[in-house]
């Protein structure tokens, strides 16, 4: 077995590919060898493995090899010896470097930061370990101290800060320290405590006046709470809050008073409406109970019927059926309503004026009782209608007039009777008055002839008594005049005329022509009236003239005036004569009345009668008001239509 | 006055000086705590917070195993 051949080699200096005879690299000369075999116990795997040293070995060439392979161990033995004596040197030095080198870093790492390597080794390599571990403990001694540093400046710090949280402004911390970031933190610290302390202060005087504030504001709404709306919040404040707080206060205050204000007069109003809710519901309850009883006592018949030629009752009092005599309610409403009526007919025509007018007012018709008694009812009704406008029934009222309607029969009937012995009153009268008057002139002329013609046969005496019989013939021809007079008034009616009475009552004056010791004045403007003109003179006249004729005064004074007192003149006559008794007031206007005697003051006692009669008859009356001694006022009063 | 007890055996540097600062605030003045530490630096670091915050340094035990008994007064 060729290695040339196995292996394909091609290196043709090789003498082993040149003989063709060797076998492999144990021959002498080739590459193989120099490079292989010299180092063969380095290689020695290789060849054993080889196939071709296996295929080739045999006892010269193993014995060579194994020279070879002697040789060299023995090389190797010496140098391995030598080896090993250096090796035990370094080992020693590294031993002891080694453990010098763990004990200081057993005491650093215990926390010794003190701790260092006295280096006395030769050994580079531990030599610039130990340097190493030197220089890195003493960093770990700075970084510790530097450590502590930090712990103690925090320690401060905290200590600080806690004081200044609870309270103590006063605290700083320390300034300086060996650690820049702590000395900074420090500072920092300081200066934000500063910072803080003067906002807080700041804060303090400013809650402070925000409390007192507030505390102002609270008592002033405390007081409006208890319902005094006159407090004001003060609005002066250097706190622009507080300020404006005082004022929002005030104008809620004020909107409260507003409010207020109007609630009280709400409240008035609705205390008030409840008031009158109440009354008015008293009324109604109270009215409801009266309506009750009312319509049940009521003495007249209360009802509701429904309309046309058919209807009927349907709501009745007790009254209705006195009136028409049933005994039930129910009797009432089974009868038609036309029923109740003398004459059918009526009924219609209550119904068509109740459906034209809507309601009937005192409506008297001929009704009768069941039994048929005749009666007189005064209907009052009025028709309910419904949104239509159809009426849905009638209500009303009916009252018995029965006996009404039988006494103005009666009083008719006597009216007619007095209106005819009246007149025949009045007849007889002027009859009387005139029949009279003729055979008293003749009377008043026998004795005047008696008195011209027989002068001589009468002494005095007689003399005497034909003149008491002339006057007496006077005096009864004057109160025939009066009594004739009285008769016309009312009976002999004169043209109505507007009469001036201004001009009436100075031609009366004239007339009466009063002494120069009786004063008459007009005190007011007198109106002009509608009126019989000699009626009006008579009035005038009479009570002029008495006032002239009774008058007892050396001064007298006569006042006539009149003023307008609603729907009439009131005239009066004032004289301050000898004055009237009272008790004679209504007496003086009695026919044939005097007051004084006959022998003092001639009078027919005709005058104020007639006075009475004719103011009256204008539709006017008249009275007296008197002092005795001091005068007498007699008014009078006449319409102005 | 009872003495107050903090336990900081184990802890390691800083950590017993920093148990202690946040224990100093709740002291009342003239009050003593009894700090209980083993860590090798334990007294000096004690003695350095104590000047450093003006608090009285007052005794030291020491129990063996490095494990230290500090009175301190505020």
């Amino acid at each position: 077995m060729k290695c040339w051949e196995v292996f394909g080699c091609e290196e043709k200096a090789c003498p082993v590919l040149k003989s063709k005879a060797n076998n492999c690299w144990l021959v002498s000369g080739t590459r193989c060898r120099g490079e292989i075999q010299g180092k063969f116990l380095e290689k020695m795997e290789i060849c054993l493995e080889c196939s071709v040293f296996a295929a080739n070995m045999d006892v010269d060439s193993m014995k060579e090899t194994i020279d070879i392979v002697n040789s060299q161990f023995k090389r190797y033995r010496q140098r391995i010896d030598k080896r090993d004596r250096e090796l035990e040197n370094i080992s020693m030095d590294l031993a002891i470097g080694l453990s010098e080198s763990f004990e200081m870093l057993q005491r650093l790492s215990s926390g010794d930061t003190t701790a260092r390597i006295q280096i006395t080794t030769k050994n580079e390599l531990l030599t610039k370990l130990q340097i190493l571990l030197n220089q890195t403990a003493a960093r770990v001694e700075e970084m510790v101290h530097q450590h502590h540093e930090l712990a103690m400046g925090l320690c401060e710090q905290y200590d600080a800060l806690a004081k200044i949280a609870a309270g103590d402004r006063t605290v700083r911390v320390p300034e300086t320290s060996d650690n820049e970031l702590i000395a900074k933190l420090g500072m920092l610290i300081n200066k934000e405590t500063t910072i803080l302390t003067d906002l807080l202060e700041e804060m303090e005087s400013t809650s402070l006046e925000l409390a007192l504030g507030l505390s102002e504001n609270f008592e002033v709404l405390q007081k409006v709470a208890e319902g005094d709306l006159t407090v004001r919040a003060p609005e002066k404040s250097q706190n622009e809050l507080l300020a404006k707080l005082g004022a929002v206060v005030n104008q809620t205050i004020a909107n409260l008073k507003d409010s207020w204000d109007n609630l009280q007069k709400s409240n008035t109003q609705l205390e008030w409406e409840l008031i009158q809710r109440k009354k008015a519901e008293r009324t109604l309850k109270e009215g409801a109970e009266k309506y009750k009883t009312l319509t049940e006592n009521i003495n007249v018949g209360i009802f509701r019927n429904t309309p046309g030629s058919k209807g009927h009752f349907i709501e009745a009092n007790s009254m209705m059926l006195k009136l028409f005599g049933f005994d039930s309610k129910e009797e009432l409403f089974k009868n038609q309503v036309s029923s109740l009526y003398q004459n059918p007919a009526e009924r219609k025509k209550f119904s068509q004026k109740m459906l034209a007018e809507g309601f009937v007012k005192d409506e008297e018709l001929m009704l009768k009782k069941t039994d048929g008694t005749p009666i007189w009812g005064s209907v009052t009704a009025a028709a309910v209608t419904d949104e239509n406008g159809e009426v849905r029934f009638y209500d009303g009222v009916i009252e018995d007039i029965t006996d009404r309607k039988r006494t103005e029969e009666r009083q008719q009937k006597l009216l007619e009777e007095l209106e005819i012995a009246n007149q025949e009153l009045k007849d007889f009268a002027y009859i009387v008055s005139h029949d009279l008057k003729a055979p008293l002139r003749a009377i008043g002329s026998l004795t005047d002839w008696l008195l011209n013609d027989y002068e001589q046969a009468f002494d005095e005496e007689g003399k005497e008594l034909l003149h008491l019989l002339t006057g007496r013939v006077r005096r009864m021809n004057e109160l025939i005049n009066g009594i004739l007079q009285y008769s016309r008034i009312g009976r002999v009616e004169e043209e109505k005329s507007a009469v001036d009475l201004n001009h009436l009552v100075c031609e009366v004056i004239d007339l009466v022509s009063p002494p120069l010791s009786i004063e008459i004045e007009i005190q007011d403007e007198l109106p002009t009236v509608m009126g019989e003109m000699t009626r009006l003179e008579q009035v005038f006249q009479n009570l002029i003239s008495n006032a002239v004729k009774y008058m007892d005064k050396p001064e007298g004074k006569i006042k006539i005036g009149c003023i307008s007192e609603n729907q009439d003149w009131l005239f009066r006559v004032v004289d301050n004569g000898p004055g009237i008794e009272k008790k004679y007031h209504d007496k003086i206007f009695q026919i044939f009345q005097t007051l004084a005697p006959r022998d003092e003051c001639e009078s027919t006692g005709i005058g104020l009668t007639v006075v009475k009669k004719i103011v009256e008859t204008f539709g006017g009356k008249i009275w007296l008001e008197s002092d005795v001694g001091v005068g007498s006022t007699f008014y009078f009063t006449l319409p102005k239509n | 006055m009872a003495v107050e007890i903090l336990d900081t055996l184990g802890l390691k540097c800083p950590q017993p000086v920093l148990k202690l600062a946040v224990r100093a605030p709740d002291m009342a003045s003239g009050s003593i705590l009894e700090v209980l530490g083993d860590c090798l630096t334990f007294e000096k670091d004690v003695r350095t917070w104590c000047d450093r915050l003006g608090k009285v340094f007052l005794s030291v035990k020491n129990e063996g195993d490095n494990k230290k008994r500090i009175r301190i007064q505020f």
